[in-house]
């Protein structure tokens, strides 16, 4: 369901709260609201749980929630609180059983079946142990679940969440944002949350809005919205933003870029193929099967570089998280390249050369054509211009390479950040792909690939597990549905 | 998953069944004439029932468990019923332990009405629509709409202290006033005090027919709403979000509360504690829920303001002890020994 938020505006007595507060989130994304103490990011959310006086409007597929009775709104609309209130001596499946308040008459008693769905719910969240415990006597960790389970037995599309890792330690942050995200996407549902903690809600967000002083002071993707210069304008903090592995890691500044090095761990001799493979690390990459398997069932083709029709293949390895070994499957592919005597080029997008490190090193020993054309193109850059003209320089470099037909195997690795970032057009790369040399084989790795990507592709693998486990094979067209 | 949703159990229904079943027999067999209980249960379920058989029990004991002990005992557990119920729901819909169904006014208003009857010789307080209890019922439910009328004007988002607020400043208005009536009556203080007491003296069945039409729609509807209570629970704001009309559920559990404490509080005076207590007590033994709490409620108050009758019309015969001194009497030490164990 679309929500569409339009001029919303709060004033208690003279304080102006909110001003001109705008927003439009489509069916199942997830926005997180962040920005300063003060900025307005709970009084929004309350605003858009419709328990707040606003001018403006909140419509939820362009119904107005201002003119629905509670009830209605709250089979619409769910909250998570930030710190919910306890009620004494009540059983976690009692607790999670009041979010069917909206579903049962005032004065029936829950159904069966509502007590199945609160049992369910209770499975779903590992809290079954749990569903004879009092609330009170739950731990922060335990207490954010059940709130979650409260609200999703509503069975709401859209879920609004508060704060919710404030209360919790590291590990739980994360359990419980991945749940979240797990969640939202089992069941279709809207996440729309308040935020402190910047990495995590860049990490988790589809895109963030950025509140300061009640307004709205940016709005898009982690990469767009946590730069240094928005942080130190609208936190007044010094941070430092880099890009790890794909996430807008945000941390305070205790060393500027310029200094940035190697970790100390990192010597020479990791960087020496003999020496790179530990014994204790998972199983590496097979690339024949990532490369040559269309589907588990069927057998090899002669040639496991080609398809049937003897024409070179096309891989696009894809997640939706990160850190989980897309670029690290690329690089495998490449080595295996390299061991069949093909030429192989790698151009790097959006990484920057400053982080010179592993990959590129053992590339260029093994006599790889390395491509750095991002270098520079990295997450903290401001000057847009810039990285949109380097982005094209790199992406003309890429092509001229597919099309000389000089390698064998030609890697494109994080390409589709410049598809999605808009910063070049998605046509000409589609078309490269299609109308290649025969002989070329191409791979593609990044995040949220489009639909017309995922189309050029002989196979395409998403990357679910940490670290080098695959879902190999699936078949283009048939793999992923974005 | 062996965990079941918050109810009263069969068992426990059942159980408090037949406390309120033993209270009554008790209540109706001793007394200056003993009556055989067995006598006495087939009586009252001839009383019941329609046609008729023979209980076995002489013409004078029939007498007096029909006019006499039967109508007292019945009054006791709807009295003991409706200020349990009302208490709990009290203490759910402001999230408050020590609401009690006096809370909004009730008291004070019934004791001006009360008060008016008497010092103007209007009534005595038994008999069917005697002006005591008319005016008694006016005056706690004049109350209760002032107090209403005085808490919504305050901030809404702190409504339920608002009202609790204006519920004190009424009273202490309404207390003023009967007070001024008291000392400009000395002569008909004694009356006054014995009503604010609370007893169950009654005249037969009218009072009983007076009541029970409330004591059946106010309970009825209020164990059904006990869920509610439950939602409230969590607070007004996740409460809306939960789907609930904050505002208009609480009106309409304190407009039943009011109305059902009123019409008991008419024909019983003033009994203190039953209403704080027997939920408290219930809580404590079987659970937070409403949804037990509303329920069992219903049955211990019922079954503790008979049995206490009992004691406040046999202890010090052929004299009677006010209501209110037994409930209290009896009722705290019961709960401290309850609390401790509770809390074991």
């Amino acid at each position: 369901m679309t929500v569409t938020v339009r001029n919303i505006g709060v004033a208690i007595k003279d304080v102006t709260l909110l001003n001109d507060v705008s927003l439009q989130v489509s069916p199942g994304e997830w926005v997180s609201i962040i920005g300063p103490n003060g900025a307005g990011k709970s009084t929004l959310l309350r605003v858009l749980a419709g328990v707040l006086d606003h001018a403006g409007s909140v419509e939820i597929n362009g119904i107005d929630i201002g003119g629905l009775s509670p009830r209605e709104r709250s089979k619409l609309v769910s909250w998570v609180p930030q710190s919910p209130t306890i009620p004494q001596g009540v059983s976690v499946l009692d607790y999670v059983l009041l979010g069917r308040t909206p579903h049962l008459h005032p004065l029936a008693a829950p159904k069966q079946s509502d007590v199945g769905i609160a049992e369910q719910m209770l499975e779903t969240l590992d809290l079954v142990d749990f569903a004879g415990r009092r609330v009170d006597t739950l731990s922060g960790g335990e207490l954010q679940r059940v709130a979650i389970g409260r609200a999703l037995v509503q069975e709401a599309p859209i879920v609004l969440l508060d704060e919710p890792t404030s209360a919790l330690d590291l590990g739980h942050q994360q359990d419980v944002l991945m749940l979240l995200d797990e969640l939202r996407k089992d069941g279709d549902r809207t996440i729309i949350s308040t935020m402190h903690d910047l990495t995590l809600a860049g990490h988790f967000a589809d895109r963030l809005l950025l509140l300061s002083q009640g307004e709205v002071a940016a709005v898009g993707p982690a990469a767009n919205v946590l730069t240094e210069a928005h942080v130190a304008e609208h936190y007044g903090a010094k941070v430092l933003i880099r890009n790890v592995q794909g996430t807008v890691v945000v941390s305070p500044r205790i060393a500027t870029p310029s200094s940035f090095e190697l970790p100390e761990h990192f010597n020479q001799s990791d960087l020496d193929i003999e020496a790179s493979a530990p014994s204790n690390t998972p199983s590496t990459i097979s690339t024949e099967e990532l490369v040559m398997s269309e589907n588990s069932t069927e057998p090899l083709t002669e040639n496991p570089a080609q398809d049937k029709s003897g024409r070179a293949k096309s891989l696009v390895l894809v997640n939706t998280g990160d850190g989980k070994g897309k670029s690290s499957a690329a690089f495998g592919v490449m080595v295996r390249g390299v061991a069949r005597d093909w030429n192989v080029a790698v151009v790097q997008f959006v990484k920057s050369g400053k982080w010179n490190v592993g990959e590129e090193k053992v590339g260029r020993q093994l006599g790889v054509n390395w491509f750095n054309e991002g270098d520079g193109f990295t997450w903290n850059s401001e000057d847009l211009e810039n990285d949109k003209a380097i982005a094209q320089k790199g992406w003309d470099t890429a092509r001229d390479l597919i099309m000389a037909g000089d390698h064998e195997l030609v890697i494109l690795d994080e390409l589709t950040y410049l598809i999605n970032w808009g910063w070049i057009e998605a046509d000409p790369v589609y078309e490269t792909i299609t109308n290649r040399p025969e002989h070329v084989n191409i791979v593609v790795t990044g995040r949220d690939a489009p639909a017309e990507l995922i189309d050029v592709a002989d196979t395409v693998s998403e990357v679910v597990k940490v670290k080098h486990a695959f879902d190999v094979g699936i078949l283009a067209k048939k793999g992923i549905d974005y | 998953m062996n965990v079941r949703p918050a109810a009263a159990r069969l068992s426990w229904l059942v159980g408090a069944a037949a406390f309120v079943l033993l209270a009554t027999v008790m209540s109706v067999s001793i007394g200056p004439t003993s009556i055989s209980p067995r006598g006495v249960l087939l009586e009252t379920v001839d009383a019941i029932l329609p046609g008729d058989f023979d209980s076995g029990l002489t013409e004078r004991e029939v007498s007096i468990v029909r006019v006499l002990r039967l109508p007292r005992v019945v009054l006791g557990l709807l009295v003991g019923a409706a200020l349990a119920t009302s208490g709990a729901t009290f203490q759910g819909v402001f999230r408050n332990p020590l609401a009690d169904p006096y809370l909004l006014g009730v008291a004070s208003g019934g004791g001006l009405g009360a008060t008016i009857a008497f010092v103007y010789d209007l009534g005595d307080g038994r008999g069917f629509l005697d002006m005591v209890q008319v005016l008694a019922f006016v005056g706690a439910l004049t109350a209760v709409g002032m107090t209403w009328a005085m808490g919504v004007l305050g901030d809404r988002t702190r409504a339920a202290t608002s009202l609790i607020l204006a519920g004190v400043a009424v009273a202490s208005f309404f207390t003023a006033i009967q007070t001024f009536l008291q000392q400009a009556f000395t002569e008909d203080i004694r009356e006054v005090y014995t009503w604010f007491l609370g007893g169950l003296s009654t005249s037969g069945w009218a009072e009983v027919s007076q009541l029970l039409p409330f004591a059946i729609i106010c309970i009825v509807l209020l164990v059904a709403s006990s869920r509610t209570l439950d939602v409230l629970a969590v607070g007004d704001e996740e409460a809306t979000m939960l789907g609930m009309s904050v505002g208009r559920t609480r009106v309409a559990l304190a407009v039943l509360a009011s109305l059902l404490t009123a019409a008991a509080v008419a024909v019983s005076g003033l009994i203190a504690f039953v209403g704080l207590i027997v939920p408290h007590a219930v809580r404590l033994v079987f659970g937070s829920s409403y949804r037990v709490i509303v329920p069992l409620s219903v049955a211990v108050g019922a079954g503790f303001l008979t049995l206490c009758d009992l004691f406040a019309r046999t202890a010090l015969t052929p004299a009677e002890l006010p209501i209110g001194v037994v409930t209290a009497f009896f009722g705290a030490p019961f709960f401290i020994v309850i609390l401790r164990t509770a809390n074991k």
